[in-house]
């Protein structure tokens, strides 16, 4: 028997693996989330500001990243809609621009048809660049987006008057996957102007740790993973329950992916102590 | 030399762009700097595909291991970037495709006409520079304002904005007025200074070209004229596989003169562009939904003063019956609330007749029937968004009204004029669109019919623009049974003869569509076929993206997982202290991030709350992670710093290729 499960074929783990996220996600098995102060403090970045304000999502991340990243953007701009925020949204990543126009169609186009386009939204798209493109939004951003991602002159567009610089923005809010990202934005925008850019971001659960030393002084918060962002939509939805007649499983993806998560969690768990209990076994065998 | 030159370019950019972060006045040079290394990183790139290609093209050839995967990456690389660079089927931009309209090329200083007016343009030291809308057509001479071409309404917009005194805002106002097209061509002819087209809109009649031939003896000019009355002769057809029911050949010349259609080949032709209204119009072909039927309070009440149970049009149907088979306690339909409201509705309870008929339907369903019905429009709400619009509105000055009333030196200048008078809906306009309402098939056109009788001649433009826009936002019926379909879907299953009896309209409705907008495109001349965006929905690179990049990124990401798992149960031993404390925050670490912290601990009285998992979460993540973290992160910026110091002091040179130190 020992033997036996020492030698475990591998598709054995992965077949385990398979049913501990699948079946949880097809019995739609929730579990109760309790906000951190983390969660709470990034939260509260948006909600505290005036009716209005303006802000920068910068979209730096692709599809790969899409089961973390994407229920924490749509909570963002949720966030930013019932607070009737001024938005404008860039790309670091190449697909960006694509992730963006899926935002802008299936969350601001269909639950909130009351915002316009120009007016109180506008994508200003992807540019190459990376850091260099933070850099330039430090000194004039007219310079390198003389269009939005439409090829409307910037000029005409209502929501960026008055806009010229990173810094005339109330808060950055940076998804990120990797690099160009969030470690990018607090180097280049947030270490150069301390007190005139406010920064939160929403990334992956391998990001994560390595962010933790910019809080909270360069980083005013950050939802981590899945978790963070199941904390956030919880928060959400106790503080704006859904009015507009929203899809409202649109907004609970983190949520719905936590009892999956927690069974895959368990599993893994449940696999290393098999895996040291064969380990010690088989020492004491040969000693 | 060879050596030497990338040498001294790595040594002075590197000094310049340290000089650049540490002091301001060389801010520009480290700005110089990154633009040529923005330039240079665009070569790599170049360099790096072409390094892509010649790679796995070798390979290909030479049909070494893995040869096929080298194809699949050659074939997706060359037909992405294909379809990106010359935006393969992706639409032209809509805003700069002004539809309907025909272009003809005129230079600028071709154009023949200019307008003047007296006065001059104003000196701004804030504002140097003329709107960049109207910087090539306007200019100054002999103490006139001179406009060379047609000043369009953005123009216009972008001279008020430039300068706030009244002064120049009624010289604006003037030249607005003189810089036009005659009167005859007013809406239909326009320049365009930007691409330098003169427009036309529609199709021109021959009389129509000799007119305007006879303003100009500019060959320029007159080869345009004739360019587009060719353009705008074009023939157009399509052949429509199904009609709306009331359409003829005269339907179709009431919408353009330059549309026909044949009945009996369904033949629909159009001579020219189509603009979007014309589709818009076409398209509106079809009934209107109809509406959610309510007591007429007027009627209720003349007739029957102490109550508000009187029915309006009593339903046919027996009221009480249940409409769920099988659950006879479910929501009924057309009886207890319209007993409340005093009346039925014949065409809700007609709906779920003909829908029970068909099969059953379930008591979620019969709930989103009811919800579905209460959403549907009402009369009163028709005649509320007309008296809406009959309320009038304070008209607004001219700034040369107000420039006036300054010279004749009145004090409070007020740049509002008298309200407008409020206009309102007659009893019998009203009765007329309750008549039409309860009417069988709702055509907007009918109900312009009826009441241009009751008014003795057209109906008022604010009831025509109220109903405009009222019903603009109405569905047409098929439209709301295929919604209902939906909605019923997802409720529940239905059975084929429900679904066809609720899609069947739809279908012939979206068919008609297809070919109105097959024609619209047909007809359409192309102005900028690269305007539009590579990844516009629909295109060969959004159906690469959206089913393709998509889901192989999203899967290979996911596939983590499995890995992650098997390498865990395989290698993550506690052999020694340092491995198990490992294990132990990787445990207190995967439990903090899901609910079983929470579970498992979360009996802890307060004063033991720290060893909460999560607790001990935060704390690993903020101490012991983020103390690692910063000792990792000033290694790293110390090795940096002293890698670059290496690179610009040209001792380490290993990537010039070579490991010679």
């Amino acid at each position: 028997m020992l033997e036996k499960l020492q030698h475990l074929d591998r598709r054995w783990v992965f077949l385990m693996m398979l049913l501990a996220v699948a079946v949880p996600m097809l019995a739609d098995w929730q579990v109760p989330e309790k906000s951190t102060l983390l969660v709470r403090q990034t939260f509260e970045a948006i909600d505290r500001l005036p009716e209005g304000s303006k802000i920068l999502l910068s979209w730096d991340w692709d599809p790969s990243a899409e089961g973390e990243l994407g229920p924490m953007a749509n909570a963002f701009v949720r966030h930013c809609c019932q607070k009737k925020h001024k938005m404008v949204f860039i790309a670091l990543w190449p697909v960006g621009q694509q992730l963006i126009d899926d935002t802008i169609e299936k969350l601001i186009q269909a639950d909130y048809p009351h915002l316009v386009y120009g007016r109180d939204y506008v994508n200003l798209g992807f540019k190459p660049g990376n850091e260099g493109v933070i850099k330039v939004l430090l000194t004039d951003l007219r310079q390198l987006y003389t269009t939005d991602a439409r090829g409307t002159n910037i000029e005409e567009i209502p929501v960026m008057r008055g806009l010229n610089t990173v810094r005339d923005f109330d808060l950055v809010v940076s998804v990120s996957a990797g690099y160009p990202g969030i470690k990018e934005w607090v180097q280049y925008a947030s270490a150069a102007y301390p007190n005139q850019v406010r920064l939160i971001t929403g990334t992956t659960g391998v990001s994560a740790p390595l962010l933790y030393p910019y809080i909270p002084d360069q980083l005013q918060g950050m939802l981590g993973a899945i978790k963070g962002a199941a904390e956030y939509e919880q928060l959400l939805l106790e503080k704006y329950p859904p009015t507009h007649g929203e899809e409202v499983g649109k907004y609970q993806e983190a949520l719905r992916r936590m009892g999956p998560q927690l069974a895959a969690h368990l599993l893994m768990i449940g696999l290393i102590v098999l895996g040291n209990i064969l380990y010690f076994a088989s020492r004491r065998k040969q000693s | 030399m060879k050596r030497t030159i990338p040498l001294v370019i790595t040594f002075v950019c590197g000094v310049v762009l340290l000089a650049a972060h540490f002091s301001p006045y060389t801010h520009r040079w480290g700005e110089a700097a990154m633009i040529w290394f923005d330039i240079l990183a665009s070569i790599a790139f170049l360099l790096g595909g072409g390094n892509l290609l010649k790679v796995h093209l070798k390979k290909v050839f030479a049909q070494q291991a893995g040869w096929a995967y080298s194809l699949i990456t050659v074939v997706a690389f060359v037909v992405t970037l294909w379809v990106g660079l010359v935006k393969w089927g992706a639409p032209p931009a809509a805003h700069l495709e002004h539809y309907g309209e025909s272009f003809a090329h005129v230079p600028l200083e071709e154009f023949p006409f200019t307008y003047s007016v007296p006065g001059q343009l104003p000196k701004t030291a804030e504002r140097p520079l003329l709107p960049a809308s109207v910087r090539a057509q306007l200019s100054q001479a002999d103490g006139q304002v001179v406009f060379r071409g047609w000043l369009l309404p953005n123009q216009k917009s972008d001279l008020l904005a430039y300068h706030p005194t009244l002064a120049w805002r009624c010289l604006v106002e003037q030249l607005a007025k003189a810089a036009q097209p005659s009167a005859g061509f007013r809406g239909k002819l326009a320049y365009y200074p930007e691409p330098q087209a003169l427009a036309f809109r529609g199709s021109m009649t021959p009389q129509e070209r000799a007119e305007l031939e006879a303003l100009s003896p500019s060959a320029v000019w007159r080869s345009a004229v004739a360019a587009l009355y060719e353009a705008g002769q074009r023939q157009t057809e399509v052949v429509a596989p199904t009609a709306p029911e009331r359409f003829t050949p005269e339907q179709a010349r009431k919408i353009s003169p330059a549309l026909d259609y044949d009945p009996a080949s369904r033949r629909l032709q159009i001579r020219g562009p189509m603009s979007l209204s014309e589709r818009q119009a076409l398209e509106q072909q079809f009934p209107l939904a109809r509406p959610k039927l309510t007591a007429d309070p007027a009627l209720t009440s003349a007739h029957q003063p102490e109550s508000s149970t009187v029915p309006l049009r009593p339903s046919a149907h027996q009221p009480g019956t249940s409409i769920v088979q099988g659950e006879s306690s479910t929501v009924q339909l057309g009886t207890a609330n319209d007993q409340q409201r005093g009346f039925a509705d014949p065409y809700r309870h007609h709906l779920w007749k003909a829908l029970e008929d068909q099969g059953p339907l379930t008591a979620k369903q019969a709930e989103v029937f009811q919800a579905h019905w209460e959403r549907r429009w009402t009369v009163e709400q028709l005649l509320e968004a007309i008296r809406m619009a009959g309320v009038g509105e304070p008209t607004e000055k001219t700034a040369c009204q107000m420039l006036a009333e300054k010279e004749q030196g009145v004090a409070d200048i007020q740049p509002i004029g008298p309200l407008e008078p409020d206009q309102t809906l007659r009893p019998e306009q009203a009765a007329a669109i309750r008549t039409w309402a309860a009417g069988p098939n709702l055509y907007l056109e009918d109900l312009l019919e009826q009441l241009a009788k009751t008014s003795g001649g057209q109906s008022p433009g604010f009831i025509q623009t109220a109903l405009q826009n009222f019903f603009h936002q109405v569905p047409t019926e098929a439209e709301a049974k295929k919604t209902l379909c939906v909605e019923l879907l997802r409720a529940g299953p239905l059975t084929e003869a429900q679904r066809e009896f609720l899609l069947a309209d739809y279908r012939a409705e979206w068919a008609w569509r297809t070919a109105v907008g097959e024609l619209f495109r047909q007809a359409h001349q192309v102005k900028f076929p690269w305007s539009g965006q590579y990844n516009a929905a629909g295109s060969p690179f959004w159906w690469i993206y959206e089913y393709m990049f998509k889901p192989l990124t999203a899967t290979m990401f996911a596939l983590l997982a499995f890995y992650v798992a098997s390498a865990a149960f395989r290698a993550f031993r506690a052999k020694n202290v340092e491995a198990a404390l490992l294990l132990g925050t990787a445990f207190v670490v995967l439990l903090g991030r899901t609910a079983a912290g929470t579970v498992l601990t979360g009996w802890l009285p307060d004063w033991l709350g720290w060893l909460r998992v999560e607790e001990l979460t935060v704390l690993i993540m903020t101490i012991f992670n983020t103390a690692g973290t910063r000792a990792i992160m000033i290694g790293i910026a110390l090795g940096i710093v002293a890698t670059s110091l290496k690179i610009i002091l040209g001792m380490d040179r290993s990537y010039l290729g070579s490991a010679e130190k």
